[in-house]
């Protein structure tokens, strides 16, 4: 199994604010994608807080905003990526290989 | 729906063979045709790519081949860390056969015509392939982490299946 492990942040409007992670040293709220589904499928954090998704299921899966802004990219199984979250918003999500997956992020002020 | 009566009579076919050799395939057999079904829809999804020019034709074929090559690349994972080899059985030729049957009529087809007739192929592949690996693999199969990984890739072909019929209504084939 090959591990992957990706780290990104996005400010308003999705624009990369930096790569190096984390800025804060807060703990990541995990997002388990597994048989098809990301559990839970809604979470909610804190500006400048981050999301971290990991895959346990053998197809591919992404995480990628329906806006376009961000993207985990590829995960393989057993692959994870990390968001920082700097806007407060509501920003749903899909998987870009099975658009039937669906998830949000809540990011409070 | 030619092409229906014809997916339907295959799989008919398929599921008839598939009762009948089930309780004389062992693990090794099981192993080879769930690897082989999975190689089958890595093909059609190729030539999917090499034909179509559906957009939404072209992404579910892309999956296919993302999503059935890491299965068999943990199947194959499982099969060198057992120290086994697979076994060529009548089900796995009978697939083989039938595959090579249906690509060359693929073959003969564009446009719309191949896009439906991919799309109804995808989906009664997948009914008869779930059917199988549900109902006779994962029962029959006695070493435990190959029924794990038939029952976990169980999961992705079923999330299959329901795109294909997604894909066969989006079509509008009639
Ligand atoms: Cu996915």
């Amino acid at each position: 199994m090959r591990l992957t492990r990706r780290q990104v942040c996005f400010g308003a409007g999705g624009a990369i604010v930096g790569s190096a992670l984390p800025a804060s040293g807060s703990v990541p709220v995990v997002v388990e994608i597994r048989a098809f589904a990301f559990d839970p499928a809604e979470v909610t954090i804190r500006a400048g807080e981050t999301v971290r998704w990991i895959n346990h299921d053998f197809a591919p899966h992404t995480a990628t905003d329906d806006e376009g802004n961000w993207d985990t990219e590829e995960l393989e199984k057993g692959g994870q990526a990390t968001i920082r979250f700097d806007t407060p918003g509501t920003y749903p999500y899909f998987c870009a290989y099975h658009p039937h997956m669906k998830g949000v992020v809540i990011v409070t002020a | 729906m030619k092409t229906i009566t014809l997916a339907a009579a295959l799989a008919l076919g398929f599921a008839a063979h598939t009762a009948q050799a089930a309780d004389k395939m062992n693990d090794l057999e099981i192993a080879h045709t769930a690897y082989t079904a999975g190689q089958i829809d890595i093909r059609y999804a190729h030539l999917a790519l090499a034909v179509s020019e559906n957009a939404e034709v072209r992404a579910f074929a892309e999956t296919m081949i993302r999503d059935h090559t890491a299965v068999n690349v943990a199947a194959g994972d499982l099969i060198t860390k057992l120290n086994v080899t697979p076994q060529d059985n009548d089900l796995s030729r009978t697939l083989v056969k039938g595959a090579a049957d249906k690509r060359a009529e693929l073959m003969s087809l564009s446009g719309k015509a191949f896009d439906c007739a991919y799309a109804q192929n995808e989906l009664g592949y997948h009914q008869v392939v779930n059917q199988t690996v549900e109902g006779v693999f994962i029962p029959t199969v006695t070493v435990e982490p190959l029924k794990d990984l038939l029952s976990e890739a169980l999961v992705t072909f079923k999330v299959h299946e329901g795109h294909a019929e997604q894909m066969v209504n989006g079509l509008k084939c009639g």
